[in-house]
């Protein structure tokens, strides 16, 4: 029998960097991965995860069929037309009863911008304004403060031009374990004699790459970027040139800076004051400088301010605009920059159409060809609130995994309990899936063709290289034809047919074309507003996307003269390389597992001394949302007064605080302070 | 790439993330086994100039082509005696679950490894099992344990036939280890120079330089 | 059914004779101290797979095993034994061997303390070297981690 063999290129379905790998085909099976050299961002390279891809697509447990769930807990195997006209009966009695905003939505930064553009509009032309995803848990404070900064929410170069930095500043980043593909790039600057300056409460894999690493007291991440910033002007090292000619608000901020302590800062932050002064030198002197920043800015109650600050830092300097010099938010999710550009955002639509801005969205209505779209709704989080407050009664997952990435599980857990419609749509059953009434099984990324935009803003094709097992069908499918019954649509369109929709309602994407990314390995970089343009990887070169083409500094909101203080110990959340988010994928594949099979806890060694635990000790660590069982790795990787556990578990989010960001919405994770109890033999 | 015997698998330890990468596109590339370990960075066969292993082996089931080091699975006794010899530990051994043969016949021993060995020498030919294991009485075990012993081939196999990057190369995220003709690769040449060195004067010791 | 004997002074205590071993008849046992190769009976079979992957030439395999001094020359086994006649005759007083083990204490590794191999085989890998390998009292895992520990330091 002839072996039919293909390798066709895909997109790796993990996280933001957007490499590109081949994947082998067998008789309609994955059997292998072809490293795939020329694509820019990886040059073939691919993590642990990413190699992770056969193991994934073969994995037994698949959803492979629609799934339901009675009130008993029993479950059954039912039909798609079953599946579907339950939902569409179910969501429709419900918006009669209660009124459509009694509906959430949750979108997946994992499925293509056909899938978000597609699950975004059904949902707003049900009638419902709640509409977001996990960015909100991640770079919503990028969003908010760099579109207020410079216009557009998203980073400003491409990962490989970060080579050509002379200065690069990690701040709250570690993309050795996060974005691996990254550290090649840094090095890179690194060989060429770039000073590489990383802060960071932990020391990690990406700490070791700088010469200096500032390891600072948890949550004094602003009054550092203020400080630095106040240096830089005691010094006259600023670029008035640039403030003059490309920036507005600065005087405000002077004023500010201008009473800035920073000997008491670098009391307050914990580092020499001799690292912020060479920081400061450093950043501002060089000819282009690069901020890398990540969760360690943004999960704080004023992650907004902070990443405003990293925006105020560039700006303050003119590092932003050309090559080497510019900011780096990575994105985490291999698609959660293009869920954000497609809109499934509580107050945006598609392109970044503010959804209380009546005027620009009635011209999207009109493309969508009805009167009116909702204004804003909830974001993911304060649908939980809303769903206990008993005003959200049917929630649609697609995607996620809220029991496990929201903050304070067993608010999640209640919430999910009460809804009257609890859909979840996704690849495994998940800890969420557990909860639904009706679980829909999806097709993984290799299985359907689709666009999927990486932190660098490129826009790239994956095509579609197997089957999906048995009966799980396409996100798109299952959304198209479930809009048909809802009576939103006609006909059930295919991923091309969306895309070129896509280039209708957003500017930037309109020379994103099927016909252009799908012949290109390395894709376009948006903006790309028609087909003749080559697309844009270095923004603000010539003006900023505000109005008047300035960018502005920021005031933050909030007094950084007296900073939180977390007792007994600080908690601090994030990841390990061979894990992704909620684990609900790689805590399934053995060959990741095996390297970090269960949680851990990290403890300082004075620390564990004191409590009288050693490696391996088992502990209970309590906050105010809850008490979890976890043993304990000791190491000095942590500062004292300080601990550190990865969140791909579930116990984790047990633990982590619910308040929110004021203006991006986002939850305080790394906020968390905990109690530790030694658990006697 | 040019000529197989020019090109040389360089670590360079400073860019290591320990991501692991590497091993599992290794283990990938080798039917389920890793050949390197990462350690502060990744260990595997360093495919000396000199190579100790070569010398230990009592049975030439380690040769060297294409400039590459290379186990000869079939010749293998999996005793354990290279993997001492390597002051790399870059010989490694894993446990697996073998079916049993009863009537597979081991080469016979070849005590002096300077014999010249001729190029056609065949490969070991399996008899038959004198019983098919479905005949076996059922509680006959089937299968057994061995230790096996296994080391980077370079991904030579790879290489000869389609001009492929060894897999270690191809998927490291920050560039450690890179496949380079060994004339065009200056600074890694420096390295590359320490570790023939270690191996040639094994005059290492831990705590001094040499 | 044949015997098999080892020979107690030029087994090394490697693995070879249990890999080829097809018939379990040949094991090894460790534990963090000693390692035992253990012939646990006669070999069914015509298979010679131990003797022939034996590195120091240590097992003999025959109809009936006499004695060591016998098979392997003077100088081993007891004093007695070794005046019995020519090796094809079966002295009666020597029974067939039923269970043999040969035991080695493991080298420990002067780093960690974990086992390395046993003692006569890390010195039959001293004796074949050419220069002297100052790796042979570390483990493994030591050499490994040590490695790039020393190139860095350079």
């Amino acid at each position: 029998m002839m072996v039919k063999k293909n390798k066709v290129s895909v997109i790796c379905p993990y996280c933001g960097a957007g490499c590109r790998f081949g994947l082998i085909v067998e008789n309609g099976r994955a059997t292998g991965i072809d490293y795939e050299p020329d694509h820019p961002v990886a040059l073939g390279a691919l993590c642990p995860k990413g190699n992770s891809a056969v193991e994934l697509l073969n994995h037994p447990e698949r959803l492979t069929f629609p799934i339901r769930r009675e009130h008993n807990g029993t479950t059954r195997r039912i039909t798609w037309d079953e599946a579907l006209q339950f939902v569409a009966n179910k969501l429709r009695q419900i918006r009669e009863d209660f009124g459509a905003d009694a509906v959430g939505f949750l979108a997946s930064a994992k499925v293509s911008n056909e899938e978000n553009y597609l699950f975004q509009k059904l949902a707003r032309l049900f009638g419902s304004p709640h509409v977001d995803h996990c960015a909100r848990l991640c770079h919503s404070p990028s969003i908010v403060a760099l579109s207020r900064a410079f216009g557009s929410g998203a980073m400003t170069n491409p990962i490989p031009d970060l080579e050509n930095s002379r200065c690069i500043l990690i701040i709250g980043s570690n993309f050795s374990e996060n974005h691996p593909v990254v550290s090649r790039w840094v090095l890179n600057a690194k060989d060429r004699g770039a000073f590489i300056i990383a802060v960071d409460p932990r020391k990690t894999p990406t700490t070791e790459i700088a010469h200096i690493h500032l390891m600072i007291r948890p949550g004094t991440d602003g009054i550092l970027l203020n400080a630095i910033m106040a240096q830089i002007l005691r010094e006259g090292l600023a670029n008035y040139d640039f403030i003059a000619s490309r920036t507005e608000g600065f005087e405000r901020l002077k004023n500010k800076l201008q009473q800035f302590d920073i000997i008491k800062a670098a009391e307050q932050v914990g580092v020499p004051v001799g690292d912020i002064v060479i920081t400061a030198r450093k950043y501002a002197t060089s000819p282009s400088s690069a901020i890398i920043y990540c969760m360690g800015i943004t999960q704080h109650r004023h992650g907004t301010d902070y990443a405003a600050s990293c925006a105020n830092l560039a700006l303050l300097c003119g590092h932003i605009g050309r090559s080497g010099a510019g900011i780096f938010p990575l994105r985490g999710q291999n698609n959660v920059q293009g869920a954000s550009d497609m809109g499934a955002l509580a107050e945006f639509l598609p392109g970044y159409v503010r959804t209380n801005d009546v005027k620009k969205r009635q011209l999207v209505a009109k493309l969508w060809g009805c009167e009116d779209i909702p204004s804003s709704g909830l974001s993911v989080t304060e649908i939980i609130g809303a769903i206990l407050d008993g005003k959200i009664k049917a929630l649609f997952v697609m995607g996620e995994n809220p029991i496990v990435s929201d903050p304070c599980s067993s608010e999640t857990e209640k919430a999910l309990s009460m809804l009257d419609l609890l859909v979840v749509q996704d690849i495994f059953m998940t800890e969420t899936a557990n909860f639904a009434h009706v679980v829909l099984p999806a097709a993984m990324w290799a299985e359907k063709s689709g666009s999927y935009t990486n932190t660098e803003r490129r826009v790239q094709w994956s095509p579609k290289a197997l089957n999906p097992p048995n009966e799980a069908k396409s996100d798109l499918w299952i959304i198209g034809n479930l809009g048909k019954l809802l009576g939103l649509w006609d006909t059930l369109p295919q991923p091309e047919d969306m895309l070129r929709e896509i280039n209708q309602v957003v500017p930037f994407y309109g020379g994103i074309t099927p016909e252009r990314i799908a012949k290109s390995k390395e894709g376009l970089i948006w903006p790309c507003p028609d087909e003749h343009h080559p697309g844009t990887p270095i923004l603000y070169s010539e003006k900023f996307h505000r109005e008047n083409e300035r960018a502005t500094f920021t005031v933050p909101e909030i007094d950084f003269e007296a900073p939180r203080s977390f007792e007994p110990f600080s908690l601090i959340t994030g990841r390990v390389v061979v894990h992704y988010n909620s684990g609900s994928i790689t805590r399934k594949l053995p060959s990741l597992l095996r390297y970090t099979p269960k949680l851990e806890l990290t403890i300082h060694p004075s620390d564990a001394g004191e409590l009288g635990i050693k490696d391996g000790s088992t502990v209970l660590v309590k906050t105010v949302k809850g008490t979890v069982e976890t043993v304990v790795k000791v190491s000095p990787s942590v500062r004292q007064g300080s601990v550190f556990m990865p969140f791909h578990f579930p116990e984790t989010n047990r633990l982590t605080p619910k308040d929110l960001d004021p203006m991006a919405r986002i939850p305080s994770f790394k906020d968390a302070q905990c109690q530790l109890i030694r658990k006697d033999k | 790439m040019q000529s197989m015997a020019s090109w040389k698998i360089f670590i360079n330890p400073e860019r290591c993330i320990g991501c692991h990468a590497c091993e599992m596109a290794c283990e990938q590339t080798h039917g389920g086994i890793s050949n390197i370990k990462v350690q502060c960075a990744p260990v595997f066969c360093r495919h000396c100039e000199v190579p100790p292993c070569v010398t230990v082996c009592y049975r030439n089931a380690i040769e060297m082509r294409n400039g590459k080091i290379l186990l000869i699975k079939d010749l293998c006794t999996n005793c354990g005696i290279c993997v001492f010899a390597c002051p790399f530990g870059a010989i490694m051994t894993t446990t697996i679950t073998r079916q049993i043969e009863p009537g597979k016949k081991a080469h016979s021993a070849v005590p002096c490894h300077f014999e010249a060995r001729s190029a056609e020498e065949p490969h070991t030919e399996h008899e038959k099992p004198k019983r098919s294991l479905a005949d076996a009485r059922d509680d006959t075990p089937r299968e057994r344990q061995i230790v096996l012993v296994h080391k980077c081939d370079g991904c030579l196999e790879r290489a000869e036939a389609s001009g492929a990057r060894p897999a270690c190369a191809a998927t490291c995220p920050s560039g450690a280890i890179e496949c380079k003709d060994i004339a065009q690769a200056s600074s890694l040449k420096r390295i590359r120079t320490y570790e023939v060195h270690l191996v040639t004067h094994l005059t290492h010791r831990e705590g001094t330089s040499p | 059914m044949k015997g098999i004997l080892i020979s107690k002074d030029l087994c090394i205590g490697c693995r070879a004779c249990a890999s080829a071993c097809e018939h379990g008849i040949i094991q090894i046992e460790e534990t963090k101290e000693f390692r035992k190769i253990i012939v646990s009976g006669s070999c069914p079979d015509e298979c010679e797979n131990c003797k022939d992957v034996c590195p120091t030439e240590a097992i003999k395999i025959g109809e009936g095993v006499v004695s060591s001094c016998q098979l392997f020359g003077a100088g081993t086994g007891s004093a007695s034994t070794c005046s019995s006649r020519n090796e094809n005759q079966l002295p009666a007083a020597i029974k067939l061997r039923e269970r043999q083990e040969v035991l080695f204490r493991l080298t420990l590794c002067r780093r960690c303390g974990m086992p390395i191999a046993p003692e006569a085989m890390l010195n039959f890998i001293s004796r074949r070297m050419t220069q002297p390998l100052f790796e042979l009292d570390l483990c493994i895992t030591c050499r490994q981690q040590l490695m790039w520990e020393a190139i860095r330091k350079r």
